[in-house]
């Protein structure tokens, strides 16, 4: 029987998948059919296939997909405005300056949660304190951080941080938890470092290779 | 590259040293330590990188337990040696700070 994580999951692969088809459609049909239009396919294709593919990605539980669709659909915008302006020369500045900020705000806003503000109040993302309060939503959200961060380490590597990582939040108390995972993501980015560079002297290394 | 023993690399080799020829899985040592368990686990594969930990997965059934496997780890027959021998050199005052001390005396 299917979880409702794994429903969900199905249901994001099907809406990207739909996504991708639509943009793809957009951009070969204006491009064959209408060439003077072809900066208005190649800005909203480039823009939204790399929204859809990075949404595919981003942490979701439920109440979150409408947040996650508003961005979306903010950066396929502010993509378009600031890439049409290039080809008006007089007014390209409108665009840089609206476009940009609000850019920003888009991208950074998807790290917000709660109504309070990165690193104020009571915080989000890595600063907040536990998070254990928010139900098997949160749990899906946070392994799912991990799993994410765990695809930029080489391979085996990844796989058995992240296994480790899951034999240990399993048997850990849930107080502790959150502090667990947070230290987790906090260490990541010297991990992620230190296997690569592994890594990169294993593969340099003459002679036949052993699996790492 | 040489290990660095800072001090959590301290407190993860003193842990494993208590008993060389036990077996600690993540959780039991960062209880031991105090050390959070994301930090704990760059040390562990360090260690191990440098050939002075051994580690495998705990053999059972998860289903069966109704949990996932552990990793353990436990200090190689070199490793335990190597590390002692590391753990008392960084007890042990460096020269430059026994000069310092040294001449802070005489200036007294």
């Amino acid at each position: 029987m299917m979880s409702g994580i794994d429903r969900e999951e199905q249901r994001k692969k099907h809406a990207r998948f739909g996504g991708f088809i639509a943009l793809s459609a957009v951009v070969a049909v204006t491009v064959l059919l209408r060439p003077g239009y072809q900066w208005v396919s190649l800005t909203v294709g480039v823009c939204g296939a790399i929204a859809v593919a990075a949404s595919g990605d981003l942490p979701g539980p439920y109440r979150e997909r409408g947040k996650k669709r508003a961005r979306v659909g903010g950066f396929i915008g502010c993509g378009t405005i600031i890439i049409s302006g290039l080809f008006q020369p007089d007014w390209q500045w409108v665009p840089f300056a609206v476009g940009v900020p609000v850019v920003a705000a888009v991208v950074t806003s998807g790290d917000l949660r709660g109504g309070g503000r990165r690193g104020h109040g009571r915080g989000s993302g890595l600063s907040r304190g536990g998070r254990d309060d928010d139900g098997p939503a949160g749990a899906a959200h946070r392994w799912r951080m991990l799993a994410m961060v765990s695809r930029l380490m080489p391979g085996p590597g990844g796989r058995r941080w992240l296994a480790e990582a899951e034999s240990l939040l399993s048997e850990i108390a849930p107080a502790g938890r959150g502090a667990a995972i947070r230290s987790y993501l906090l260490s990541a980015p010297r991990l992620v470092v230190m296997m690569w560079a592994r890594e990169a002297r294993r593969r340099a290394r003459p002679g036949p290779r052993r699996p790492g | 590259m040489a290990l660095r023993l800072t001090v959590q690399v301290q407190l993860v080799v003193q842990a494993l040293l208590r008993d060389p020829a036990r077996e600690i899985y993540g959780l039991e040592l960062s209880e031991e330590t105090g050390l959070q368990p994301g930090t704990a686990y760059p040390i562990l594969l360090r260690l191990e990188h440098e050939g002075w930990v051994a580690s495998r997965w705990e053999d059972i059934d998860p289903r069966a337990e109704k949990r996932p496997a552990r990793r353990y780890y436990r200090l190689t027959a070199g490793g335990a040696v190597q590390a002692g021998a590391a753990l008392a050199a960084a007890r042990r005052p460096n020269g430059m700070a026994l000069r310092r001390l040294a001449g802070e005396s005489c200036t007294a």
